[in-house]
């Protein structure tokens, strides 16, 4: 550029923040300094610079005074940085000529004594740095207007269908062979009681009627490249051996087939044939053989019954997997939650014990389209008493620390099925806190206690069939505190229904990373922002949303998906997604074609072509650069840069902290 | 393999029979065991009331010998194994504790750093030995004795070791199976025995004593993992009995003497007569008596 | 081949209690932690037989209500099992914050006499041999009520007759040293 050294014009803003700053560093003094340093041509104070008046000041300075470079001394970049780039925009300066000094979560915050020294060398770095900025443009690239979305329980067709009703295409993967994910496997849902296959059977065919969604069932995603707008999904579609096209979903393959082997859909409870479809409202209504149970593939082309049967001839032995690859703008992570095992908590004799059983076990029980067509029957007996166990393995620092948020009121409405069902059954509810703090929740709650379920407050220390006394004999019984009254208390019941911990998918660590998302502490995916930003994630154009993200009952994973739903369509309805600017760039000059930014760059940016040169040499892929510096130290001979962070602007950074020069 | 030993104070008096028939089984079996010089009572149950410094480095000054005598340490005694590992772990994790710990072992010229490695009886028979080794030197198998095997409850020793689980362990059950015996399964097998209350509040002690005993039903007989449950299960049983309004009569042994008549050891190598139930009704069970009684096996040493 | 356990249960490590000076302060602050699920008491073997419950116990001290604990004996009745420990799900050392109440209740007058001397006199002989000294634990245990050893007549007779008491006093070589460490701790701990 053709700025001469004198013509740099840097305006300094410090903010009070309120009392956040000012608070504890002088902020007249800071000005003051500010206003000595070199280049500065102004400097000043405001209560809140990021209010209008605030930016105002900016914006007068910069027509006023003809400053190039604004310097404002802050809260933290992330806060505000973009702020303040439109006020510079708006007042003919390039946002680039901006640097925001921290002199709040780095220096007012922090530090008691000695806050104002630092901030005034935080300043005088700020200022060194930008005198070097550069204006830079940011471009944009067009956003690809189609969403995947990973994941088809309630989550995934809720963000799906409402996508698709926006007009646009909607890629769905499932990893079952048919979407619902675990609400199918829900008998009735709380508080309304409404039956689960009812309201969630119509959102599955429409997602199947929908012209904008493509559904890939028995499907995962194997691979992801690219950014956001124009990211490349690789799936794989396992072979069903069915031809879709073909199957009607009469199901006489099934009635004819053989081979049994352990429902997953009944959680082992139940039995399924080798070829079969997880349940009756299944969607689509096309089977999958289990090649790992299926005589044909077992014994080399023995039986072969549903062949013979198939009307259609859909039946096909010989498909083999597909890999499809999809072009999305977005990408929404839907991919549910598992059921923590509780046999690793032996003293409830979850393992030892048939008639203590987990919560969707019980929910299996209940439905009719279980394994006991919907009677709570166990070892062949209906139990007279039951007892509901809270917080197995939540709220426990041995394996949970957090609270699995849905249990107490699952709890309430098991209690509230077994009266139902079983006439004069006794209810006893063990728990240490009731968590009802939805709507209809605490009526739900009132509710139960009116229907005579007994509450017991006391964590079950034990469940054992030993028995102590006549009445003990042939019963579990329940072994706990009754905090309440101090005393211990055994209770014995026909049956126990554990509360199992809602955990993060065992494969959560592997989804995480191919879509290169970071997971919480907890196991989850986690969120860009706890609070205001609870489906973005650290990666643009990426959405978590659902029980992948962490435990939520079916109204919240709704909302989430919805708003996925709406996050992918800003994206794609805006059209198009600036780059930030801030990217890396190659002096072919220096360039030895050595290759180590490209083996360095987790982003796959940089990439060495020869393009009829004598050596090969590095380009920077803009769209894919995170700015994040790695290659420039990587480069043994210095011939990469990144833009807005050169060597030469830290080394004045860093030469005004230090006061030694560089 | 070579350890040195760790017997407790019980192992010379009201345990006599758990030292005698340790010590036979494990020459029986090749393990060497030297007794660990200058070894000092580990606290048992009573540090903890008096101070919190002692509790921690009475038992730590024994990890210190061990660690001069660069030896790994066993102990046949749960509460003794518990005191110990929670030194080692204590120490571990609490640099302060650590340094105080150090500063009282210094008034007996030792210091602890840590490194000794703490066994317990039944992690080395069978992890170290093997079953397969027992199952070898098995010449009496006790077919058909329904033994109770009662581990204790010295859970917080397994907390820290790991070597098998603290709520549902069977490295014992798997022991007795290995020697013949249809193993109980028994619901208390990690229930606390009451320590030394059957000495200081005795009836909260007999009454525990007397929900064990109960539960084991019609066994042939407990077999124990700690020389001190054993003491207890034996010496109250009049009393537990009283508790409940029944008489009790079961033979109580050492984990270590079941192993030795299993294996063709003499009665009296393995203290059998003195434990305070007598246990001749096993002997009936299982046709020991007249092999043992003859002297038939050896008991020195491996073949 | 060893045996291998079906599960191993996590590691666990509850929080170590940082020791104060003092024996009779209250070692640590982990009761704040605790949410009265009820678990330590569920698990307790002699919960039935104290006057509060090891989870009332962490109330009161949670409530700075010390005084009541100890007093109410709980401390004097743990085993020292450590169930409760190991299974707490907010990592309350229970079973130590019980032991520094049991501290608490025996330097004082009031906690139950016999319980007090049981323990006092066989730390007493530890001072003395370095080991546990039965027949000196006996006589210092009963000396003040010999009446009382009826209750152990049967018991000591058998263990007579059967050659289980050693009327010999246990030789180590460092029993002086041990005593040296007896009256560090003391000082340390700031007891008389």
């Amino acid at each position: 550029m053709a700025e001469g050294k004198n013509d740099v014009k840097i305006g300094v803003y410090v903010c009070h923040c309120g009392s956040n700053i000012a608070g504890t560093v002088d902020v007249e003094e800071l000005t003051a300094f500010a206003q000595e340093l070199g280049s500065v041509a102004v400097a000043r104070n405001y209560k809140f610079m990021c209010s209008e008046p605030g930016q105002a000041l900016i914006k007068q300075d910069i027509e006023e005074l003809g400053l190039n470079r604004v310097v404002v001394a802050a809260c933290s970049p992330r806060m505000h940085e973009p702020t303040f780039r439109r006020v510079c925009e708006q007042g003919g300066l390039n946002p680039y000529q901006l640097h925001i000094c921290n002199i709040r979560e780095q220096c007012s915050w922090v530090h008691k004594d000695g806050a104002t020294e630092k901030a005034k060398a935080l300043v005088s770095a700020a200022v060194s740095r930008a005198y070097y900025l550069e204006p830079l443009e940011s471009r944009e690239v067009p956003v690809a207007p189609a969403v995947l979305v990973v994941g088809g329980g309630i989550a995934g067709i809720q963000a799906a269908l409402k996508v698709a009703d926006a007009g646009r295409k909607v890629y769905l993967v499932e990893r079952e062979p048919s979407i619902g994910g675990h609400m199918t496997q829900i008998d009735k849902t709380f508080p309304t009681l409404d039956c689960s296959a009812c309201i969630l059977t119509p959102r599955m065919a429409a997602v199947k009627a929908h012209p904008n969604i493509e559904l890939m069932t028995y499907s995962e995603v194997v691979g992801v490249q690219g950014y956001v707008g124009n990211f490349r999904a690789t799936i794989r579609r396992k072979p069903r051996y069915v031809d879709e096209s073909l199957c009607t979903g009469c199901g006489i393959c099934q009635e004819k087939c053989p081979w049994k082997a352990e429902s997953e859909f009944d959680c082992g409870l139940g039995q399924r044939k080798a070829i079969y479809t997880p349940f009756p409202q299944a969607v689509p209504n096309v089977p999958v053989i289990d090649p790992e149970h299926c005589v044909y593939f077992l014994r080399d082309g023995k039986c072969g019954a549903c062949l013979k049967f198939c009307e259609r001839g859909a039946i096909d032995f010989n498909q083999t997997e597909k890999m499809v690859d999809v072009e999305v703008g977005a990408i929404i992570v839907a991919t549910g939650y598992d059921l923590m095992d509780p046999s690793e908590i032996g003293r409830l004799g979850y393992s030892r014990f048939p008639n203590v059983i987990t919560s969707l076990e019980f929910e299996r029980l209940c439905n009719a389209t279980g394994p006991t067509g919907g009677h709570i029957v166990v070892n062949g007996q209906e139990p007279k008493s039951v007892a509901i166990i809270h917080c197995v393995g939540s709220r426990d620092r041995k394996y949970h620390e957090y609270c699995s948020r849905v249990c107490c009121m699952y709890a309430l409405k098991f209690a509230h099925l077994i009266k139902e069902k079983i006439e004069g059954a006794s209810v006893y509810q063990f728990y240490i806190d009731m968590r009802c703090y939805g709507k209809g929740f605490e009526e739900f709650y009132q509710r139960e206690a009116g229907e005579g379920v007994t509450f017991i407050r006391g964590k079950p220390s034990q469940v054992t069939d030993f028995a102590m006394s006549e009445e003990e004999q042939g019963k579990l019984v329940v072994v706990c505190e009754n905090t309440l009254v101090g005393r211990t208390l055994r209770v014995p019941v026909d049956m126990v229904i554990l509360c199992p911990a809602m955990e993060a998918r065992a494969d959560a660590r592997d989804v995480a990373r191919l879509f290169n998302l970071t997971q919480s502490a907890d196991g989850f995916l986690q969120e860009r922002h706890a609070k205001l930003e609870p489906v973005a994630t650290a990666n643009d154009g990426m959405f978590v949303v659902g029980c992948a993200q962490g435990p939520k009952d079916i109204p919240d994973t709704v909302a989430q998906a919805l708003a996925g739903a709406a996050e992918t369509l800003a994206l794609i309805d805006r059209g198009s997604v600036e780059l930030q600017a801030a990217t890396a760039t190659v002096d072919e000059t220096l360039c030895q074609g050595c290759g180590r930014c490209e083996e360095i760059c987790v982003f796959h940016a940089p990439t060495l072509s020869s393009d009829g040169r004598l050596i090969p040499v590095s380009s920077i892929n803009e769209a894919l650069c995170k700015g994040c510096g790695v290659c420039a130290v990587a480069c043994p001979t210095g011939a990469i840069s990144i833009r807005h962070f050169t060597r030469q602007q830290i080394l004045a950074e860093l030469e005004a902290l230090s006061g030694v020069p560089v | 393999m070579k350890y040195a030993y760790y017997p407790g104070c019980s192992a010379s008096g009201t345990s006599k029979e758990a030292e005698e028939s340790l010590q036979a089984t494990m020459r029986y079996l090749g393990v060497e065991l030297t007794e660990l010089e200058d070894w000092n009572c580990c606290g048992a149950a009573m540090a903890t009331g008096v101070s919190y410094l002692l509790s921690v480095a009475l038992p730590a000054r024994n990890l210190a010998l061990a660690e001069r005598a660069e030896s790994d340490l066993v102990t046949g005694c749960s509460r003794c194994y518990l005191n110990l590992i929670r030194a080692v772990h204590y120490t571990q994790h609490n640099a302060s504790v650590r340094e105080k710990v150090n500063t009282l072992l210094a008034e007996t010229g030792v210091q602890y750093s840590g490194k000794a490695r703490l066994r317990h009886l039944l992690d080395v028979i069978v992890n170290d030995v093997g079953l397969d080794v027992v199952a070898e030197r098995v010449t009496r198998p006790l077919d058909g004795l329904r033994i109770v095997p009662y581990y204790g409850c010295c859970q917080g020793m397994w907390t820290y070791a790991q070597f098998d689980s603290v709520e549902d362990p069977h490295c014992f059950d798997q022991l007795l199976a290995t020697l013949g015996a249809q193993v109980v399964d028994y619901p208390l097998k990690t229930a606390c025995c009451g320590g030394t209350l059957s000495m200081s509040k005795r009836s909260v002690g007999a009454k525990l004593i007397g929900d064990l005993l109960a539960a084991a039903g019609d066994a042939d007989c407990i077999v124990t993992a700690c020389p001190l449950c054993m003491f207890n299960l034996n010496s109250f049983q009049k009393e537990a009995g009283g508790t409940r309004g029944t008489h009790f009569n079961i033979p109580v042994l050492f984990l270590t003497q079941i192993m030795g008549l299993a294996f063709g050891l003499p009665e009296k190598a393995l203290g059998l007569q003195r434990n305070a139930v007598p246990v001749d009704s096993l002997y009936r069970k299982i046709a020991v008596g007249a092999a043992v009684s003859s002297g038939e096996a050896s008991a020195s040493g491996p073949r | 081949m060893g045996a291998q356990p079906n599960t191993l249960e996590r590691a666990w490590t509850p929080r170590t209690l940082e020791h104060t000076p003092s024996s009779t302060d209250l070692v640590g602050n982990d009761f704040s932690l605790c949410y009265q699920c009820g678990l330590c008491t569920g698990s307790c073997r002699t919960a039935y037989a104290m006057k509060y419950t090891p989870r009332q116990v962490m109330n009161l001290l949670q409530l700075g209500r010390t005084d009541e604990a100890v007093a109410s004996g709980s401390g004097l009745l743990c085993t020292a099992c450590y169930s409760c420990t190991f299974r707490c799900p907010r990592g309350v050392a229970v079973t130590d914050l019980m032991a520094a109440i049991q501290r608490l209740s025996l330097a004082q007058r009031h906690a139950d006499p016999h319980i007090r001397r049981f323990y006092q006199a066989f730390m007493r002989t530890v001072e003395r041999h370095g080991r546990f000294h039965e027949v000196e634990f006996l006589v210092r245990y009963y000396a003040p009520n010999p009446l009382r050893l009826r209750e152990q007549v049967s018991v000591g007779l058998t263990l007579l007759r059967k050659g289980k008491i050693t009327l010999k006093p246990p030789k180590m070589q460092s029993q002086k040293a041990i005593a040296a460490m007896f009256r560090k701790a003391a000082q340390i701990e700031g007891r008389p």
